[in-house]
């Protein structure tokens, strides 16, 4: 049953966690301006589809939709067929609901947030769960150019995290980042995450794709492509409730 | 080889032949250093056995082969600390490159109905205890983690293991001494095992390699002083193994280029060489020291190049042709084995009636002295004597020779572990440790091919799944439905797999992508796997519970199927009692065991009604919870789960709304009864179904009186009424799969695993034994025919190995050893080395007409005894040596090679003479030789009357 629980909990933390995709330069004063970027939208609405590509492995494909307000997050599969229709309420990181219309029920999880990959993607929960940088990190400008900060974050002291180490390349233009590199106590470089093709409507931008590299796994990677299609449409409260959840849109 | 000799006996030519060689053998050396080793064990496997091609297969699919897993033996239950440990090796192994996925104890999921409703998830170790009363209360907890208990923690708490499971295409070695690294770095002073094919590979591999750099020089050593004792001559000893080392570079040289790596038997090939080919070289000098006692060095070189030359030519064919003769094997590395040590044996050949000579002419060397000595003169009298007694000698060998081949006939050809490793090796040891603790590390696994998502598939798993853990021998048995249904657990409360195929579908989209479950069903879930854990500790053991796994699985007659309704079809019924009844034994096992009849007599009896209380606190605890939309005060919960339970059958939701209001004494628009009226509908079906499963459990729990049930307030008991209560729900299946050959459902099984993989490399073995032996024999024979121009002294030349054979595989069966892929190369070894030794006395056979045929014995023993027995005995020397290592495969050809080779010599002394009956067998062979004892010569008349006779006329 090791095996039971964690692509539930996966799914559910992974997907609660993905506007964090969303996140947004000397040190600590460019991370905060990182993370308000991240954090300008009040709410969204896009369509997102993934690609997983592992070395001798089937490509897995997963397509869904996902709302967001503040901390809550409405998530709808399209893809794979058997997970069409399945719905995921996350309220915040450790209460959320899913919903299988085969059981026609809404079960409840209370979870904690690991650092295992979500639905079989390169991308761990805690990749996609960090909203705000600076809750849990502090940072030291490494490098700047015209263009770009280069910075080097560190836990907080007495902070959990899942990583030792971040390295975040961050775009002047929109105090956006580009590049992380993932790094373990031992200084090993574990992933790298792209975003690139950023849209914005006003001065809120979103990347268009993601894109993640494992080296652990002979560089296994998952590409995520968001389409918006709604930004601050001002989604009600009650779209991100049970019933929702429960008898769809 | 008249041109070859004056191209030697010119020194012109010799100097340019020598250079030539001496340029090749630098160039080979260099070259050849590059050649890269491989530790690939499955290398060994045969592609075209149907066993092993499966085995392969079913594998590569699931990926199951390159497990490592790592035991740690504690002297106690886990305490505090060995979780810490643990927990520290787990991050460390999961953030290390290479794996795709680490499991142990402290990082297995669990989930847990959460105190404010739903289900809580978390890692079952979800932080280190604080204390020993938090310890205790895990050690609680994890003892009902069915899946848990046997995998990843002993029963006993005192034993813990981790797997490891590597990337695709990784190397499995390096996986392996990485984890190791780690695993030492985190338990220090703990006693820890390393086993998985990972481990076991690299085992393998670095204990061979190790042995063979330790015993190769040690092994030359030997061989050098065999020859240097028996020859006395230090140049004829140099020449000889310098032919064997240009043999050994030229086939690096030739590995390289071919790209093919050394592999575990490929590297005893140097030994083989050194033992075998310098004899060559060897030989040719003996002879011409013979013949330069007599003639000028000119004429002694060319009489050696064209006398002695055809003789080594012939010797060195046939030990070519043996281990060429591995071209038959299906088995790769042995067909490389075969095909370069012959291609150093040749090269080995080419240069001792070459090389040699031409250096001989070069540096002018000078004879050593020969003559007929005690020695020669002893083996002659031995040669007289068995000729003269050849009834005797007849009459001896002939039972020998019956109790060799019949026993030869009963060697053990069965493989298992044992046969790549010793009792009291390190794999060994942790294979012990892993079926103490753990049950075992032996699997069988059975691949289901079938829509999976399909409900009745799921069960035709796990019905065989269950019908397998009742098998003797059989540990535990994992598959999909156990994940199915755990999952399930988490969704609706009961263990069980889901009745529908949307359910089912949802459930493993769920696991899309998961790593742990890759090595139970395929990703298009057409395909299962069910691992069978033995606890079987030896190799009859194993075989009598495979073939009760393998005569299980052949009965299962849903080959092609249809689905019933058990209510209107009794054969569905009656499948669906077997469903019930098969899952309560799987479950009952492990506290005493229930007999199908015991629990049939139970399951007619009518199920005890639930309590109304206990349904309705089920359900208040629902609209108390956070999982409800609309949370209700304790009270007000009891007051609503009355008002909802008593609502009759076939109610609306609009009854529930006015239940719910009325009971919570609100408006029906209070936005809680809109909520709770809609969302209770499931809840109060799953309470009223939890509840009547749960007494119906505890009834036949009381009703079979098992022999170590837990009590049934303890965790360990509310999880055994949990799992009968899923079990007994079964009972409510409206849809069967009974056996229809124009059904529309397909299912298909097919055994493998380790176990028969084995058994498909015994086949493999044998098979390869009896093509090999043909080949060689076949080729060998017309070699031996060609050179003595005489099928049937082709056949009198092969008789003494035939013998040979016959009483070494006869040994093999008395002595139990077993004939396994090593031992499999012993025959067409012995055939191609033991032949020489005929080759070289028949070469020598020479009598006149007008003498007795025990002159010509007499002759070929004086000149060539000494020879045969110093060339068998180095060659015995040098694979003796590999008997001192630790790797099994070398210790048991080393032995046997070496007894082999004793035994052939000895064969050949003695069944020659016996059977031999002509006077001369080489036209070429000499009438005089100063080897001969001067009592031997043509005019030396009468013999000696006895050859212990001292009266020996000179």
């Amino acid at each position: 049953m090791n095996a039971t629980l964690r692509p539930l909990r996966a799914l559910l933390l992974g997907l609660s966690l993905l506007p964090g995709l969303a996140w947004a330069g000397s040190g600590d004063a460019v991370l905060a301006k990182v993370d308000e970027a991240l954090n300008r939208a009040k709410d969204t609405s896009s369509r997102m589809s993934a690609e997983t590509v592992i070395p001798g492995q089937a490509p897995l494909k997963m397509e869904f939709t996902l709302e967001t307000k503040g901390p809550k997050r409405m998530v709808e599969f399209q893809a794979p067929g058997d997970m069409k229709g399945t719905r995921v309420l996350v309220l915040d990181r450790r209460q959320m609901y899913v919903y299988l219309p085969a059981y026609n029920k809404v079960r409840r999880v209370a979870s904690h947030v690991q650092s295992q990959g979500f639905m079989g993607t390169m991308f761990a929960d805690a990749d996609m769960s960090t909203t705000r940088f600076g809750e849990a990190w502090q940072a030291d400008l490494k490098a700047e150019t015209d263009a770009a900060w280069t910075l080097a974050l560190t836990p907080k002291p007495g902070e959990e995290t899942a990583y030792a180490r971040l390295e975040i390349e961050v775009a002047k233009s929109n105090s956006l980042p580009s590049t992380i590199r993932y790094y373990d106590a031992k200084g090993t470089h574990l992933k790298t995450e792209v975003r690139s093709e950023y849209f914005c409507q006003g001065d809120v931008c979103q990347p268009g794709h993601f894109k993640m590299t494992d080296h652990t796994r002979k560089d296994a990677y998952t590409i995520l492509i968001q389409k918006m299609d709604k930004l601050n449409a001002g989604l009600p409260d009650d779209r991100f409730s049970q019933r929702a959840l429960q008898q769809g849109r | 080889m008249h041109a070859l000799a004056r191209l030697v006996t010119d020194r012109r030519g010799a100097a340019m032949l020598v250079a030539l060689v001496l340029l090749c053998t630098l160039l080979a050396g260099w070259v050849g250093a590059g050649v890269r080793h491989e530790d690939d064990l499955l290398a060994f496997l045969p592609k075209d056995n149907p066993e092993i091609a499966r085995f392969r297969e079913i594998n590569e699919r699931f990926g199951g082969l390159e497990v490592a897993i790592v035991g740690v033996e504690l002297d106690a239950p886990y305490q505090i600390d060995d979780l810490r440990r643990m927990h520290t090796l787990t991050e460390a192994l999961d953030r290390m490159g290479g794996l795709d996925h680490v499991l142990s104890l402290t990082n297995v999921d669990d989930f847990s109905p959460d105190p404010m409703g739903g289900i809580r998830t978390a890692k079952l170790v979800d932080g280190l205890p604080a204390d020993d009363d938090a310890l205790d209360a895990l050690r609680s907890t994890v003892s009902t983690r069915e899946h848990v208990v046997g995998t990843v923690v002993s029963a006993d708490g005192a034993a813990l293991a981790l797997y490891a499971f590597p990337s695709f295409g990784g190397d499995q070695r390096q996986i392996a001494d990485q984890i190791a690294k780690e695993a030492r770095l985190a338990f220090p002073e703990h006693r820890l095992h390393f086993t998985g094919a990972p481990f076991v590979s690299a085992w393998i591999f670095e204990v061979t390699q190790a042995d063979m750099r330790r015993l190769t020089p040690w092994a030359v050593v030997a061989i050098i002083a065999v020859l240097l004792v028996a020859f006395r001559d230090l140049r004829s000893v140099v020449l000889g193994l310098f032919s064997a080392g240009a043999g050994i570079a030229v086939v690096q040289a030739a590995m390289v280029l071919t790209d093919t790596p050394v592999n575990v038997v490929l590297s005893a090939m140097p030994v083989i060489l050194f033992a075998v080919g310098s004899a060559y070289g060897i030989h040719v000098l003996a002879r011409y020291s013979v013949y330069a006692s007599t003639l000028p060095l000119e004429q002694a070189v060319r009489r050696t190049v064209e006398h002695t030359g055809p003789v080594v030519i012939t010797a060195g064919l046939t030990t070519a042709l043996g281990l060429g003769s591995f071209i038959m094997m299906d088995q790769a590395p042995l067909r490389q084995f075969g095909l370069f040590t012959a291609l150093g044996i040749c090269v080995a050949l080419t240069l001792a009636v070459s090389f040699v000579p031409a250096v001989i002419t070069l540096l002018r060397l000078k004879p050593r002295p020969v003559g007929a000595g005690a020695v020669g003169a002893t083996f002659a009298r031995l040669g007289l004597a068995l000729s003269r007694r050849r009834g005797l000698v007849l009459a001896a060998l002939a039972p020998i020779s019956i109790l060799g081949v019949v026993n030869a006939g009963r060697v053990d050809d069965r493989l298992d572990q044992a046969a790549f490793y010793d009792a009291d090796s390190a794999p060994a040891a942790a294979d012990t440790f892993m079926r103490r603790a753990f049950g075992g590390a032996t699997f069988v696994q059975i691949e289901l091919a079938g829509d999976l998502r399909d409900p009745v598939v799921l069960r035709a798993a796990q019905q065989v799944g269950d019908q397998l853990s009742l098998v003797p021998g059989v540990h535990r048995v994992q598959h999909i439905g156990d994940v199915v249904a755990s999952l399930s657990e988490a969704m609706e409360g009961q263990p069980r797999l889901p009745d529908t195929a949307a359910k089912a579908g949802q459930l493993f989209g769920l696991l899309t992508g998961n790593p742990a479950v890759r090595q139970l069903v395929d990703p298009e879930l057409g395909r299962a796997l069910l691992h069978v854990r033995l606890n079987t500790a030896d190799i009859d053991a194993t075989e009598a519970t495979l073939a009760q796994i393998e005569e299980l699985v052949a009965q299962q007659a849903l080959a092609r199927w249809r689905v019933a309704d058990p209510s209107t079809d009794a054969e569905a019924a009656a499948r669906r009692d077997a469903i019930v009844i098969d899952r309560l034994r799987a479950i009952l096992r492990a506290h005493g065991g229930a007999s199908a009849e015991a629990l049939r007599a139970l399951l007619d009896k009518p199920a005890p009604a639930p309590q109304p209380e206990a349904v309705a606190q089920r359900l208040a605890r629902w609209l108390t919870g956070a999982e409800g939309p609309a949370p209700l005060a304790p009270q007000q919960a009891a007051l609503v789960a009355q008002a909802l339970l008593s609502l009759p059958g076939g109610h609306t939701e609009g009854d529930r709304a006015d239940a719910i209001a009325e009971a919570l004494a609100v408006t029906p628009d209070d936005p809680r009864v809109a909520d709770l009226s809609w969302a209770v509908e499931v809840p109060m079906e799953e309470a009223r179904r939890d509840s009547l499963t749960a007494a119906g459990a505890q009834a036949l729990l009381d009703g079979l009186q098992l022999a170590s049930a837990p009590a049934a307030d303890s965790p360990a008991g509310e999880r055994l009424n949990l799992l009968v209560g899923a079990a007994l729900l079964e009972r409510t299946l409206d849809a069967v799969a009974v056996p229809d050959t124009a059904g529309p459902g397909a299912l298909s099984w097919a055994v493998s695993g380790t176990p028969l993989l084995h058994r498909g490399l015994s086949a493999s073995t044998r098979e390869n034994q009896v093509r090999s032996l043909v080949m060689a024999l076949g080729t060998v024979i017309v070699v031996l025919a060609v050179r003595l121009r005489s099928l049937r002294a082709g056949l009198l030349a092969l008789a003494p190995t035939a013998l040979s054979l016959a009483l070494v595989y006869g040994g093999m069966a008395l002595l139990h050893v077993r004939l396994d892929i090593g031992t499999s190369m012993l025959a067409s070894i012995v055939i191609g080395a033991g032949v020489d030794f005929a080759v070289h006395l028949l070469a020598s056979w020479s009598a006149d007409e007008a003498e007795p045929i025990e002159r010509a014995a007499g002759r070929a023993f004086a000149r060539t005894g000494s020879a045969i027995w110093t060339n068998a005995l180095a060659v015995a020397v040098g694979f003796f040596v590999l008997t001192l290592g630790d790797a099994r495969p070398l210790k048991n050809v080393g032995g046997l090679t070496a007894a082999a080779m004793l035994i052939s010599a000895g064969c050949t002394l003695a069944v020659i003479p016996a059977l031999a009956r002509r006077r001369r067998y080489d036209p070429s062979a000499d009438r005089e030789d100063p080897a001969d004892p001067p009592w031997l010569s043509a005019q030396a008349t009468p013999l000696p009357s006895s050859p212990s006779s001292p009266e020996v006329s000179p």
